[in-house]
Formats: structure tokens, C-alpha cells, sequence
């Protein structure tokens, strides 16, 4: 249907349907009315595009939320990449992402291999790995928390193995903080990117792999020649959808550690949140925000772009 | 029409439409409230936060209030503590916050007087009765433009709230007149007994913040109690002053002689009370209520003082204190007699002395009030004048306080320097 | 090819082992709930409690505790919330892609980008005039607000996602229809919405969870209200119980509860609505 390698396109009228269909139905068949699109229409534009917009406005004036504010052109954006906190969380954001499509794409993949078909538990099994993703972030980021806390379950397990020597502040430690929150992401989304993948093995054909198999092919070289250019939709979806969320992340930053120690983990949604809500800087907020916005419609373009062109080299 | 039929017009239609809804629905509409002096309504809400879960000095006072005032009734509307501020922001912007707030004083913490004055959400407090009963000090605390629109729930000292007791039990010998190499001293004495001198709770920028700014009591204020007017002025820089540099690297100093305890980067507010409680930190710096709570939360089976914080290089201690709790009335509100009334039963001395009594600190205007047991080390200061308000209620914003109380949390875990903290905090003051 | 060998063994085990680890966390969760305050700090955090104690969920909801007001209110307002933006969201989305999936005409795709690009525009840049035209309006802090916006938030995925149902649904339904005299309208609620079962679910789980779920809309709007959802009651909560983490994990163990339940009876429609949002 809409996703053709990967691609989010409008989906067009069913190929195996004449023209001819078109002008008999007109005739008289009812196919609902315009206006019942309206308010959807409508809601969209309001709450979507409208307000993005009015926020793009924002990053060019130093509004604080009170009262008149002034244009200051793109003293906000300089601010963003000036700023060591600002310039931090930039950093932070796109350092998770990266780290967020590797792992979560690279476990999810190998959980759903596995799983896919032969083990006898293995609807048991996905429907355990999958549980993480239903439950709230926030409740979920709290038990890590604990875990990671300094007289917490994770450095007791390691003074009990003898690795003492290891104990950490993990979340208060500014090198470790973000690979914690990290971890914490990717735990979380295994099995949402299981089950993409576990989507796309199931198109795979048996036939070709056995055939593979009785050609003598290891399991690695089927892999990669017959599985791999399968799924290569799903490996498409699971890593922009990993991307965009990865790039967004808050409710994960806001429970560990707040974005500290010092600034040590903020992120650019955690940043619009404390400079617009907290410190009522909204221009400097919306200034956050734009930059991140940029970020992820260039990423979408690139990824547009990826994939029609595969898909013309392939026609 | 038909949706499939080949006119434009239906998707013409589609788009007018939509920027007819554009436009009604982000319109702003705005209702004038005129409430008449004479017959408005009778019951009020209060919302307010506690740190002290156990605390009812707001309650008592409401209630003795309704007491007084027979038809009068006071809602009460108790907030997360963490949270109060914004909340309390969000509300008023929103126009749906409660009549009577509490909020802080001054300007320089998120959910401050100032920020809500000068955006017209507060009710101006113009009887003669509010600006007699505000002392001089800290006038400037509670007025924009001349005008009074918060009053001051209490005043507190702000130092190292203190287990003298254990600590006598264990060895560790410090009181009103240590300096601050007897304090460093009796870090590694207190943690050779297995205990820590004082806990930190790193990831709430507000407590680092007050240990640095009862430092600075000494160091800045104490000397140049005009320090921010200059700040101000743009006659000094938080990087390029000395007492500043004493300050904040004396926290870092106080850090390499093991004062605070391990994880204390990582801790939360809990990690002050529970510490203390369990006997595993002897003290922690916090506001003088701190003394009364902790007596309570533990049942009397701790009883702490209150210790003024000595400086490293200064010649004198000097005992910063905090007038930031405020109370204010919503501009917005329908009883703006009954607002008013209610807060100035709390500027009246027997109104002031009950409040500071539930909160275990001391009226802003001090008279006979007979002082907490646990201020006893701190009573001398009062007598001989060696106070200074906390500075930071006087900074432009939020950003400046949060960005001293997450730069010592930073240079604590090794990101920062004493001075790159002091650097960002100019940098967050602006200009 | 796919018997079970030795080597499928070995991989079960693996897999088995790896699982264990993943969900690691959520035996802390349920174990330190049992604790009493007390056996939180003297006990490992690994282990179960001897005797495990139901005080901390008797505490949270009985009526007499002072905040099991919050947990209900909470609740409530999650359930009311989440069914009344699935509602409005499924009649509104699915009426709007049957438009457009009906449609031949250029313009009409070209609208229907606008829902494509919506999906992966972030809710960040546009929050704050949101929250101001929300506040304007007295929608802020406000159950109907909520709802009118996470509808508007969870529109785009959902006109996409039935859009793409209703493509492959042949028109020949339309037609008999008419024929018997049916009203474009009846056709509609009849006829058509029924045969999008799968649709509808699919639309109505992602949807349902990401609302029940979502803590940074929330947060903004609702906090401080007394319309708080249950990721904001907890966020609350849990930094106001400061870290008495058997009470927190009982209040988490609680909010958790209801979709635990709903996962149990529906985890394979669940995570085929997943899979079938992305790759239907």
C-alpha cells in the first residue's frame, strides 16, 4: 500500500482500477461528501501548522511570555550555538539519536531473527520483550531511577561479583549520564522495533531461503543476499521512526536526572521546556525548537530522497 | 455538490473555510471582570505548597481567619512543593489560579513577585497597613514601581541546619565561632566516624545554590551589602570578584575535604532528610524552618540548631537570611476586599508571630518574638546586626540562581571550573 | 529447514536468557512494592520479600489515605480523556480519509500531504501557541481542551493509516449500496466503517496508548489542575515521595495496571496494530 521502500507517500488510486471506473462513478454512486474531511482538515492546520508557525515567529523575538516583545533577528539562533549549555544539548540530542537508531535497530533486529520462527516459546517471548513499549515512560523511567541510584540495585550487583571498584553515581557521573539514559531509551523500544522487523520477516519467501540453505549458503551469507534486501522496507521505517523519537526524547531525560549533573544531559526538548516554561524565555525556547525542527524535515528530505532514489534504480 | 465533481470551488471552499476557523479559533477573546466592592463573594481560594508535609501553619491561619470573620470562607488548594511554582505560573497566565498565592518574593526564582507584577496578574495591595509593616531591609522585595502586591510570611536564617547532639556524641566539635578551616577539619573527623558533615542534594539546584549563597554572606555581602545594585550598575562581575571566588571555591574546597557525602552529585532533596534522620549525615544547609521540621519528622528524636556558615578568607561571618516566602492576591480575583483583609491579618503582629511559629522561623519584623530553640547559636547575629539577605532574590531572573545551583552541581562531577560557574552566571544575568 | 535442532535450542536458551535480563527491571518493581520501608534498605533489591506486604497499595488507595484522591482523580481523568480522544479522533479521521481515498482529483492529494508532513513535524516549535491559544480560549487545564487537542495531535498517523484501508476496499460496497437506495450518510455509517474493523482498531490502540501514555502534553497542560492524567499524578507523586521507592513503585505498579490488564487480553492485536500502523 503507502509504504513503498520505505517511502511515506500519498497512496495512489488502485492501479488495477480503469479510468473507466471513475467516469461510471460519478454517476450516482455516493462516495461520502467534502465537507466530512473538513474539521480534520481544519484541526490539523490549526494545531498543527499554525501554531508551528506562530512558533517560528517566536524564535525571532525576545519574548519572555509577559507583555510586548521586540524582533532581535537571529540573535536567538546565535544564542543556541553560542551558549555551552545551548550548543551541550545539541550535541546531547544528536549523540542519543545516533546511539538510539544503532542499538535499538541492531537488538531489535537480532530479537526478531531469533524469534521469528522455529522457537517454541516464541509468542510467549515477544509478547515479553514487547511489554516495555505500552507502559508510560515515566513510570517506566522511574524503576530505572532506582536502579541506577547510588545505593541502588546496580551497584549492589556489582559489589556482590566482586567488581566493587566499578560502583558508580551512574546518573550523576557526566560521562556515564547519557549512556543511562540511553540504555533506558533502547530498553524501551526493543520490542516496538521487533515487531517492525518481525513484520518484514514474515514477507521473506521459505523457498528462497532453502534454497539458499541447499546451495550451501551459511547463515550469514543468507542473510545478507536474500533476508536483508527483504526487509529492507522495514530496516527503512524502524530507523526513521528510531530517528525522529530519538531525536524528541524528554520524558526519559526529565525523570533520570533532569538534565543534570549540571547540564551535562539536556537535550533540545528538555531545553525548550525549562527556557520556555521554566525560565520564560520563549523566544530563545522557540529558537530550540526550530533548530530541532530543522534537524528532523532534513532527515526526513534525506530520507525522501534515499529512498526514491532505490526505488528507481530498482525499476 | 459532489466531492468527485470537477469543480474547484468545494476544495476553494475547503480552504476558506479553514482559515475562517484559523481565525475564530486562535482570536483571542478576552471577558472584562468587574467585581463591585460592595457584595462580592465571601469565599476565597488559597493555594499554596509546603516543604514540610506535616506543616499546617497556612491551614491555621485560614482557619483563624474564618474564625474571626463569621460568612467568610477560605478554600485551600495545597500544591506539590517541586512543582508549585510553575504551576502556579501557568495558572495565572492561564487565569484560572486561585485568589490568594503563595509565591516568592523579589525577582530571581521562577514563580517570583516581580515577573507577575510587572505583567499585571497581581492584585495590588494599596492599603496604608501593607507598607507600614514592611521593614526597610527588604521593602524592595515586596514592590514594583512603588507599589506593594505580596506580603512576607516569614524570615529566615539561611546556614548549615546542624545534629549537635550526635555530633558532640561522635566527636566533631563545631559551633557559632568555627572557622572555615575548623569546618574542613571536622569533614575528616565526621567521616572517619563513618558519617558525613553535611549532605548535598546535587540534582535540586536550590540546595547547592543556598550553600553557596550563605558563603557569600560572608564573602560578598557581608562587606558591600549594595553588591547586586552594582552588578547591577555593571560596576563588577560575579567572575571578576573576589568574595565570589571565595565562595564558590570554597564548596569546591569543602568537596575535596570530603564534607559532603558519596553520591551526593546524583541526590535528591530526600537524601537531606532521611540523611539526617538515620544519622548518617550530621547536618545539611537549608532555610531556618529546616530546624522544626526535621524535629518533627523524626518525632523529637532529633533536635537541630542552626549554624551560621563560615567563610574561607573573610574576616567576619556574616548570617545570610531569606524573606522569599510571600504571599499575593490574584489581580484577577472576584473578592479583592476579602484578599486584601485576609493577607493583612497576616501583617499584624500576632497574624505574623503565628505564622513564623507553625514554620518554625521568625516574623520580618522581629519586636519580642521569642527567638526557636534551635536559633540559639544564631541569636547574637540578630542582636549585633550581622545579617544580610540572601542576594539572589534580587537577581533578574531564575536563570542566574538555577545556573549557580547546576554550575556547582557540574563543577562537583568535574565539568567545570570554580570559575567557568561564576562565567555562566554573568552569562545568565545578561549584558 | 525449520525443525528444531540443537542449534534452535541453544538459541532458545539465549533468547530466554536475554528476556530474563530485559525484564529484570520489572521484578525490582514488583518486589520493592512488597517491601516494607524498612526491608528496602536492609534487603537486596533483587529479592523477593519474605513477607510480602500489601500495605503500600492499602495506603495509596484506600479512601482515607490522603492521596488516594489523587490516584482516582487521576485515573479518571486518563480514562475519560483517552476514550474521548479515541472517539472523536476515529469519527473524524476516518470520515476525512474516506474523502480522500474516494477522491480522484489532484487537490486532493495535495491536502492529503498536509497529514503526511504532519506526521513528522515535531510538537515542540508549535507547543508554546498552542498553550497560548488553548489558554485564550479557557481550554488550558481543561478535560475538553485535552481532548480536542491530542484529536488533533493523533490526526495526521490516523487519517494516514485508514486512508490507506479504505484504498484497498473495493467500490463495488458503494455501489450495491446506492442501488438499494442508501444515503451517501448510510452508506458511510453502515455500509463502509463497519468493514474497517481492523482500521479502527489498529487507530484506536496506537492512539489510546500514546494519549494514556503521554506525559510532555500533559505536563504543560495539565498540571496543577485538578484534570491531571495519571503519568503527571505519578511524576508528582513519586518526586513528592522522596524516594520511598516501595510507596513510588506501588503508585507506578498502579498506573501501570490498567494497560498491563489490556496488554494481557490483547497483547497480539496490540502489537499487530503496531506493526500494522507502520506496515500495513
Amino acid at each position: 500500500m503507502t509504504i513503498t521502500n520505505g517511502t511515506l507517500k500519498p497512496p495512489e488510486t488502485n492501479a488495477d482500477e480503469p479510468i473507466a471506473a471513475k467516469r461510471t462513478g460519478t454517476a450516482g454512486v455516493g462516495f461520502g461528501r467534502w465537507w466530512w474531511a473538513l474539521p480534520a482538515v481544519a484541526l490539523t492546520l490549526v494545531v498543527t501548522y499554525l501554531t508551528t508557525a506562530v512558533g517560528a515567529f517566536y524564535a525571532f523575538t525576545d519574548w519572555t511570555g509577559l507583555g510586548d516583545f521586540n524582533f532581535v533577528g537571529f540573535d536567538n539562533f546565535i544564542h543556541v550555538f553560542r551558549d555551552q549549555a545551548l550548543l551541550g544539548s545539541v550535541r546531547n540530542t544528536l549523540l542519543l539519536a545516533a546511539g538510539f537508531v544503532v542499538f535499538t535497530n541492531l537488538l531489535g533486529l537480532s530479537f526478531a531473527l531469533a524469534l521469528n520462527r522455529t522457537l517454541k516459546c516464541r509468542y510467549f517471548l515477544r509478547a515479553l520483550i514487547f511489554m516495555p513499549v505500552v507502559l508510560s515512560s515515566v513510570a517506566v523511567s522511574f524503576i530505572w531511577k532506582f536502579i541506577f541510584a547510588y545505593d541502588g540495585p546496580l551497584n549492589q550487583f556489582l559489589n556482590s561479583m566482586g567488581l566493587g571498584s566499578l560502583k558508580q553515581d551512574w546518573l550523576a557521573n557526566p560521562a556515564l549520564a547519557l549512556w543511562c539514559i540511553l540504555a533506558v531509551m533502547v530498553w524501551r523500544s526493543i520490542g516496538f522495533v521487533m515487531v517492525i522487523y518481525l513484520a518484514g520477516l514474515a514477507t521473506v519467501p521459505v523457498e528462497l531461503e532453502e534454497a539458499a540453505a541447499l546451495d550451501g549458503a551459511g547463515i550469514w551469507q543468507t542473510f545478507r543476499n536474500i533476508t536483508l534486501p527483504t526487509i529492507q522496507p522495514s530496516v527503512t521505517i524502524a530507523t526513521v521512526l528510531t530517528l525522529i523519537q530519538g531525536l524528541t526524547v524528554f520524558d526519559e531525560v526529565l525523570t533520570l536526572t533532569g538534565g543534570g549533573p549540571g547540564d551535562a544531559t539536556q537535550t533540545l526538548a528538555t531545553q525548550v521546556y525549562s527556557q520556555t516554561f521554566i525560565y520564560g524565555g520563549f523566544g530563545l525556547g522557540a529558537a530550540a525548537a526550530l533548530v530541532l525542527t530543522v534537524f528532523i524535515l532534513i532527515l526526513a528530505l534525506i530520507q525522501q530522497f534515499v529512498a526514491r532514489d532505490r526505488a528507481v534504480r530498482e525499476d | 455538490m459532489s466531492f468527485v465533481s470537477n469543480s474547484p470551488r468545494g476544495w476553494l471552499a475547503v480552504g476558506a473555510t479553514a482559515v475562517a476557523a484559523t481565525i475564530v479559533l486562535s482570536g483571542c477573546g478576552s471577558s472584562s471582570q468587574t467585581a463591585s466592592p460592595e457584595n462580592e463573594p465571601q469565599t476565597i481560594k488559597f493555594a499554596f505548597s509546603q516543604i514540610n508535609p506535616t506543616d499546617t501553619f497556612f491551614q491555621d491561619a485560614a482557619a483563624n481567619f474564618e474564625k474571626a470573620n463569621p460568612g467568610t470562607k477560605i478554600e485551600l488548594v495545597k500544591l506539590p512543593t517541586e512543582t508549585a511554582p510553575q504551576t502556579i505560573t501557568t495558572q495565572l497566565q492561564g487565569g484560572s489560579a486561585a485568589d490568594v498565592l503563595s509565591i516568592f518574593s523579589g525577582q530571581g526564582q521562577t514563580g517570583s513577585m516581580t515577573g507577575f507584577a510587572k505583567a499585571n496578574l497581581l492584585l495590588e495591595l494599596n492599603d496604608p497597613e501593607f507598607s507600614t509593616t514592611l521593614p526597610k531591609s527588604i521593602e524592595k522585595l515586596f514592590k514594583y514601581n512603588d507599589k506593594v502586591y505580596a506580603v512576607p510570611v516569614a524570615n529566615m536564617p539561611a546556614g548549615l541546619i546542624f545534629n549537635q547532639a550526635k555530633a558532640q556524641e561522635i566527636g566533631v566539635k563545631l559551633d557559632a565561632t568555627s572557622s572555615f578551616d575548623d569546618l574542613l577539619k571536622q569533614c575528616t573527623v565526621a567521616r572517619d566516624k563513618g558519617v558525613t558533615l553535611t549532605a548535598l542534594a546535587g540534582t535540586v539546584p536550590g540546595n547547592p545554590g543556598i550553600l553557596t549563597m550563605a558563603l557569600a554572606s560572608s564573602t560578598v555581602y557581608g562587606p558591600n551589602p549594595e553588591w547586586n545594585a552594582d552588578r547591577i550598575a555593571g560596576k563588577t562581575t560575579f567572575a571578576g570578584d573576589k568574595g565570589w571566588q571565595q565562595a564558590v571555591g570554597g564548596v569546591k574546597q569543602m568537596f575535596d575535604a570530603g564534607c559532603f557525602q558519596e553520591g551526593a552529585a546524583g541526590a535528591g532533596f530526600d537524601a537531606l532528610n532521611s540523611g539526617m534522620g538515620q544519622g548518617k549525615a550530621l547536618g545539611f544547609f537549608a532555610p531556618g524552618a529546616a530546624t522544626t521540621a526535621i524535629a518533627n519528622a523524626t518525632k523529637g528524636a532529633v533536635n537541630p540548631v542552626i549554624l551560621p556558615m563560615p567563610a574561607p578568607g573573610a574576616s567576619q561571618t556574616y548570617l545570610g537570611t531569606t524573606s522569599e516566602l510571600a504571599l499575593a492576591g490574584n489581580a484577577k480575583t472576584k473578592s479583592p476586599n476579602l484578599v486584601k483583609k485576609f493577607l493583612k491579618s497576616l501583617t499584624t503582629k500576632e497574624g505574623a508571630e503565628g505564622l513564623a511559629k507553625g514554620l518554625g522561623a521568625i516574623p520580618v519584623n522581629l519586636g519580642d518574638y521569642q527567638l526557636p530553640s534551635g536559633y540559639a547559636p544564631i541569636a547574637d547575629f540578630y542582636k549585633q546586626d550581622t545579617v544580610r539577605p540572601l542576594g539572589y532574590n534580587e537577581w533578574p531572573s531564575g536563570k542566574v540562581y538555577d545556573s549557580l545551583g547546576k554550575g556547582i552541581t557540574a563543577m562537583i562531577t568535574g565539568q567545570k571550573s570554580p570559575d567557568d560557574v561564576l562565567k555562566d552566571m554573568d552569562a545568565a544575568w545578561g549584558n | 529447514m525449520h525443525r528444531y535442532t540443537k542449534w534452535s535450542l541453544f538459541r532458545e536458551v539465549l533468547v530466554v536468557c536475554a528476556a530474563i535480563i530485559l525484564l529484570l527491571p520489572f521484578w525490582i518493581l514488583i518486589s520493592t512494592a512488597l517491601k516494607t520501608t524498612d526491608q528496602v534498605v536492609t534487603t537486596s533489591a533483587f529479592s523477593f520479600p519474605p513477607a510480602p506486604t500489601l500495605d503500600n497499595f492499602i495506603q495509596l488507595l484506600s479512601p482515607a489515605g490522603s492521596q488516594s484522591g489523587n490516584v482516582y482523580q487521576g485515573l479518571f481523568s486518563s480514562l475519560v480523556i483517552t476514550t474521548g480522544t479515541v472517539l472523536l479522533l476515529i469519527a473524524l479521521s476516518s470520515a476525512a480519509a474516506y474523502v480522500f481515498a474516494r477522491s480522484t482529483r489532484k487537490l486532493s492529494d495535495r491536502i492529503f500531504r498536509i497529514f503526511l508532513i504532519a506526521i513528522v513535524l515535531p510538537t515542540q516549535l508549535g507547543i508554546l501557541p498552542l498553550y497560548i491559544g488553548a489558554r485564550s480560549l479557557g481550554l488550558v487545564g481543561s478535560p475538553w481542551g485535552m481532548i480536542v487537542i491530542y484529536t488533533a495531535m493523533t490526526m495526521p498517523f490516523s487519517v494516514f493509516l485508514y486512508s490507506g484501508f479504505f484504498r484497498r476496499l473495493p467500490r463495488d460496497y458503494e455501489e450495491a449500496a446506492t442501488l438499494d437506495g442508501a444515503s451517501r450518510f448510510q452508506i458511510f455509517t453502515r455500509v463502509i466503517f463497519p468493514l474497517m474493523g481492523p482500521a479502527t482498531g489498529t487507530v484506536a490502540i496506537l492512539s489510546g496508548l500514546l494519549v494514556w501514555n503521554d506525559f510532555f502534553t500533559a505536563v504543560i497542560f495539565l498540571n496543577g489542575s485538578p484534570y491531571m492524567t495519571l503519568p503527571v499524578v505519578v511524576y508528582n507523586f513519586v518526586g513528592s515521595l522522596v524516594s520511598q521507592w516501595n510507596l513510588s513503585f506501588a503508585v507506578v505498579l498502579i498506573a501501570m495496571a490498567p494497560v498491563l490488564a489490556f496488554y494481557a487480553f490483547a497483547q497480539k492485536k496490540l502489537m499487530q496494530g503496531y506493526a500494522g500502523g507502520i506496515k500495513s
